[in-house]
């Protein structure tokens, strides 16, 4: 097959994260005063100058409801080549890396910032009503949702996961407890990362099971806590990546694909965008399952996973549960599956929340994680979902 | 009805301008009897969203038409332990008491799966020991006196502010900008007397009925509950503005919970200012049981 995408020769150099935060201790601040703070300290991480900077990736910023990347670029003082505003919901932090690195191979951008504040901001004297009132859903005048689903109460996450819960249920049986082992193997993960939210908090299958059920067959240890936070990474091209601080990792591969909002218009929503997302990312990069040493997959639900691992065919359609059991995803595990903590214990840092994952196996690959280290790491899969497993990006990462 | 593509014969829901499949605009809407089959659901036991807490537990549903698209819609009519993805079901067409909308709802096509759980319950059952007598009902749309305010003024707005830890200088700081303090928003209901001597407080230290409101006797349910409140806004404060709200029972209803049935009342407040003009409007749900 002729191989089509990404060359893999830009690199991920330096990376910033915030502690996420339950309840914040800093001072809110603008978000474009946030995107400065991570920019200057990814840049500072990389070693790389700021004038060096002539592509950036954000996602929206809320002072300015249009021209995001302007803004960005102006407030930092940045003239840039490559100015990209993704709109991919949990998919865009993975979304903004390939585009990152499509740019670098191009020669359109040298070094390029993809930074996505989730700090607290300080309240407007004249508050407006929240811009997202109804999450990924729109109630905008025209909006088909707001005529043929809000009115029935499908409006939320929750909800639209558990459909898709209950359907595999329906169709390959139900095994809460494996579930709730992936909560419980990230927890234990957790553990060995002071920066997560749930750090020295472990947790049992028995407790998962035991806490409310929100939307059936979710139970609330399942679903990710919305926490503070913000994440940046630096990208550039070969040269400049070999002469860096840090083991680079190179982009080698990635997959995108949505193809509906509202998961009721998805025909099936058993074999989800992920499938085609990763087959295109597996052989763009060239590698095989078995070349993976570590997984960082978005995890806002813990049936994210389940799905994720069977529809990128780390195990057979109907297996996950079985999968799930046979191996353990810990760091230390023989299958490690978001050695951060995942964002069920690391928390997930709203937009941010997919850069962490990006960053998760950066960390890793680079061989910076410390206590919570995977042995002989150097081919990571990482992915990022948006909407209701609606939209998907898939990115293979190689530490070299 | 629904529309089907004339260039490739195929069922499109929800309406388009053009079909999803060939993008062709030769699209007719054609009558169908909206049978269908559940493709998957699941049970909201926390509401999807605040306005949807009266409907708890939401059943929130996907249909599939027979004609092969997929609908959102709740089942009605059906418990818990009888829903079964692929089953067969069939409309209910709901009205909703507050707008002209129609809510297509679902229940099971057979009927031996239907039971009184859920939204259209066997009303004749029901009525036996309802809360809803003729007196309580007749307060729906009843207006009150209108009750006027005290001036809006800095000191009060400052003190307000203070109180609930709301430090922003366009509040607070009269330095601040050049055309003054502004009032919050959420002092709205602020600048009124309540009027009620202690003597007169319920057992919850709750006023039985607040001035200007009025609210039917309901003897067998004793707690009040707050079930909730949105305020929308159509004009600024000002300072010196002296506001007057009127109240209107909007709706009362039943539901039964698992811990016997509730009286649901739905009181709203308009706010206009000293000029006439409407400032805010403010819903309330007060749940009594
Ligand atoms: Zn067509």
């Amino acid at each position: 097959m002729a191989k089509t995408g990404l060359r893999g020769e830009a690199a991920i150099v330096g990376y910033a994260e915030l502690k996420p935060e339950k309840k914040p201790t800093g001072e809110p601040a603008f978000t474009i005063e946030q995107w400065a703070e991570l920019a200057s300290l990814a840049l500072e991480d990389a070693g790389i100058d700021p004038g060096e900077v002539d592509g950036i990736v954000t996602p929206a910023v809320a002072e300015s409801g249009m021209f995001a990347p302007a803004t960005v670029a102006e407030y930092l003082g940045f003239e840039v080549n490559f100015a990209e505003h993704v709109d991919l919901g949990g998919a865009s932090a993975a979304g903004g890396i390939w585009r990152a690195a499509a740019a670098i191979e191009l020669g359109i951008a040298d070094v390029v910032v993809v930074a996505f504040p989730a700090g607290p901001m300080p309240m407007p004297p004249d508050p407006k009503a929240h811009p997202f009132p109804y999450g990924a859903s729109s109630g905008e005048y025209g909006s088909p949702q707001a005529e043929f689903d809000i009115p029935y109460g499908n409006l939320a996450q929750n909800s639209g996961y558990a459909q898709i819960a209950q359907l595999y249920a329906n169709e390959y049986g139900y095994d809460e407890r494996a579930l709730a082992k992936i909560a419980v193997d990230q927890r234990t993960s957790a553990c060995a990362n002071p920066d997560a939210l749930f750090y020295g908090k472990p947790l049992t299958i028995e407790d998962v099971l035991a806490s409310p059920m929100i939307c059936d067959p979710i139970h609330l240890l399942e679903i990710v806590m919305m926490v503070s936070g913000g994440a940046a990474v630096v990208l550039t091209g070969k040269d400049r990546a070999a002469k860096g601080a840090h083991r680079p990792v190179w982009v080698k591969g990635f997959g995108e694909r949505l193809t509906f909002k509202t998961p009721t218009y998805a025909q099936d929503l058993l074999n989800t965008p992920i499938a085609p997302a990763a087959t295109t990312a597996f052989a763009m990069a060239g590698v095989s399952h078995d070349d993976i040493d570590m997984i960082s997959v978005y995890d806002c639900y813990t049936i994210t996973v389940l799905m994720t691992l069977e529809d990128a065919g780390f195990c057979e359609k109907g297996q996950g549960a079985r999968f799930i059991h046979e191996h353990d995803l810990t760091y230390k595990g023989d299958f490690p599956c978001n050695p951060h903590g995942g964002q069920l214990s690391f928390g997930q840092t709203g937009m941010a929340g997919g850069l962490h994952h990006v960053i998760d196996g950066t960390r890793q690959l680079m061989g910076r994680a410390h206590d919570n280290q995977v042995a002989n790491c150097n081919t990571a899969f990482v992915t990022g979902n948006g909407g209701i497993m609606s939209e998907q990006v898939v990115l293979i990462l190689k530490g070299e | 009805m629904i529309q089907r593509c004339d260039d490739c014969e195929s069922w499109i829901f929800y309406p388009r301008s053009r079909c999803p499949q060939c993008l062709g605009d030769q699209l007719q809407w054609k009558q169908i009897a909206g049978n269908g089959t559940l493709y998957t659901y699941t049970v909201s036991r926390r509401p999807t969203y605040p306005s949807f807490a009266e409907e708890v537990p939401q059943r929130l549903a996907v249909i599939r038409f027979d004609e092969g698209p997929h609908i959102t819609s709740t089942l009605v009519n059906v418990a818990d332990d009888a829903i079964e993805i692929g089953m067969a079901v069939e409309p209910v067409f709901e009205e909703q008491p507050n707008s002209k909308a129609v809510l297509l709802r679902y229940q099971p096509a057979d009927e031996s799966r239907r039971s009184t759980v859920g939204k259209e319950t066997d009303q004749a059952d029901e009525i036996a020991d309802s809360h809803l007598t003729e007196e309580v009902l007749s307060y729906i749309g009843k207006v009150g006196e209108p009750v006027v305010g005290y001036p809006i003024s800095e000191h009060e707005v400052r003190r307000f502010c203070y109180a609930v830890d709301q430090l922003n200088p366009a509040y607070v700081d009269p330095d601040y900008a050049e055309e003054g303090l502004q009032v919050p928003p959420a002092f709205l209901s602020i600048p009124f007397d309540t009027d009620v001597p202690l003597s007169e407080l319920s057992d919850d230290g709750i006023p039985a009925v607040p001035k200007g409101a009025m609210m039917p006797a309901l003897p067998k349910l004793k707690r009040r509950l707050w079930g909730g409140g949105e305020v929308e806004f159509f004009q600024k404060m000002h300072m010196g503005d002296v506001l007057t709200k009127q109240y209107r029972v909007l709706d009362i209803y039943e539901r039964s919970g698992g811990s016997g049935s509730m009286v649901f009342m739905i009181m709203e407040w308009t706010y206009t200012n000293q000029h006439g003009e409407k400032v805010a409007v403010e819903v309330n749900t007060i749940i009594a049981r």
